[in-house]
């Protein structure tokens, strides 16, 4: 009798609990009429991301006090340069991104270092998402890809509860395009 | 040597396997057997926080159907296994008093019962055959370390998902699936490796058919280890952690990819 009822009560908890945001939905996200995309390339020079490196505390992007402001923006930069001296700090700061979210989930960059609106912390984890679909495009580690999807499932049942602002709703449509191109470039 | 054995729960077949191989051995003695209570609030918030509803999924699967349908569990190979060599009774417990060795529940493997338990005990080897993460104050006790068999092949695959991942990454290749036995440290699956075994790919293999697959050699690894450290026939070797990366929890989406690439090959 337990296994008759246990069944569709688990599948239904299960469905309750469930992250996953159908591909279905995230497309018909994409094309709604509205659809209004951040600008693909931010404008930052190189000298601009070594300052800011630099001046890292402890030269890291994430600590307890928070995620670096523009982390997401300025690792992507440097990373487009392909400078080989920039390669070890580039692959660290990812690589400490990546446990972080995966390991924090939905808790993960719960503040900004320095601390800002929240509007600004959704634009900063949008761009974290950015900077893993290009990284994982950029060198074909699925890892980074595989966090992407949960950062932006995440971010989909927030902003579906709550309508974002115009530029956070641009930046994360931006996000869900990146990841849909490194999808049909790695995967389909 | 005196070996302690860390289970998931008491049903769990790959403890009772490995804990009656390792009592029949001569030249072992099994000192102790620790496994976790079934049911934790702390700890089900930590593995449900980890592994979200894939938890359910597992705890449905021990609770209401029991260990003979649990994912892996289920493997009729390990349950052949099982009667070949005669495992006694249908849990833990049976077996703790067949061979009278002590048996104590513990909330948490790493709790101050559980430690003190352990450190009373004096293992030179704890074998650890499921139930979370193992923590300093528990990997310090054992004279010799706490041997772990990792559904991966190390140092390229630590972490989760390791038979996902490899057949994810490999388009065309043969996907580097296997075991690997080592002992624990503070790290993810970064300790040293005693032995590994590689698994080959098979017509019409799924990530569960595969896992099953693995199972009695998880069981068979870990009794070589076991008697590789009486017999002093095994050196660990220490990984390269450049050599490989630590994988997490694969989505699902990412999970659609990685069957579709196993069907059609």
């Amino acid at each position: 009798m337990k296994k008759i009822l246990g069944r569709p009560l688990l599948s239904l908890v299960c469905k309750w609990l469930d992250d996953t945001i159908p591909i279905e939905k995230i497309q018909r996200f994409l094309e709604s009429k509205e659809s209004e995309v951040a600008e693909d390339v931010a404008k930052v020079s190189l000298a601009d991301v070594q300052e800011w490196a630099a001046n890292l505390p402890g030269g890291k992007v994430v600590s307890k006090a928070g995620l670096q402001a523009d982390t997401g923006t300025y690792l992507d930069a440097l990373e487009r340069e392909g400078r080989p001296e920039d390669q070890e700090f580039l692959l660290t700061s990812l690589e400490s991104l990546l446990r972080h979210v995966e390991v924090r989930r939905k808790k993960c960059f719960p503040n900004l270092d320095p601390p800002s609106s929240p509007e600004r912390l959704w634009l900063e984890k949008h761009d974290i998402a950015i900077l893993f679909c290009r990284h994982a495009c950029r060198t074909g580690d699925l890892r980074f890809l595989n966090a992407a999807f949960k950062l932006n499932d995440w971010a989909f049942k927030t902003h579906e509860r709550r309508t974002p602002t115009k530029p956070c709703l641009a930046r994360y449509r931006l996000a869900l395009k990146e990841q849909e191109r490194a999808v049909e470039e790695l995967l389909d | 040597m005196r070996v302690a054995i860390l289970a998931p729960i008491k049903s769990s077949l790959y403890s009772r396997l490995v804990t009656h191989l390792a009592a029949s051995e001569p030249g072992i003695e099994v000192v102790c057997i620790v496994v976790r209570t079934v049911w934790s609030i702390r700890r089900f918030r930590s593995d449900l926080h980890r592994e979200g509803n894939r938890l359910l999924r597992k705890a449905y699967t021990r609770l209401v159907l029991s260990d003979e349908a649990a994912d892996w569990g289920s493997s009729e190979l390990l349950h052949s296994m099982a009667r070949e060599l005669n495992v006694p009774g249908t849990s833990l417990t049976d077996l703790a008093a067949d061979y009278n060795i002590p048996l104590v529940e513990v909330k948490d493997h790493n709790d101050k019962v559980s430690e003190n338990v352990l450190r009373d005990s004096k293992p030179d080897v704890i074998a650890f055959t499921g139930g979370g993460l193992i923590r300093e104050n528990i990997l310090n006790i054992p004279t010799r370390g706490i041997l772990n068999c990792h559904m991966g092949i190390l140092p390229e695959y630590r972490g989760m998902d390791v038979v996902e991942w490899p057949v994810i990454e490999n388009r065309d290749g043969d996907p580097m699936l296997g075991l690997s036995l080592h002992f624990m440290d503070a790290g993810v699956d970064t300790g040293p490796i005693l032995r590994q075994e590689r698994i080959e790919l098979q017509p019409g293999d799924t990530s569960e058919s595969i896992r099953a697959r693995m199972v009695p050699f998880m069981v068979t690894l870990m009794l070589d280890g076991i008697r590789g450290l009486r017999d002093g026939s095994i050196t660990p070797e220490p990984q390269s952690l450049e050599a490989g990366k630590q994988y997490y929890v694969m989505h699902p989406r990412m999970v659609k990819y990685s069957e579709q690439r196993l069907s059609s090959r």
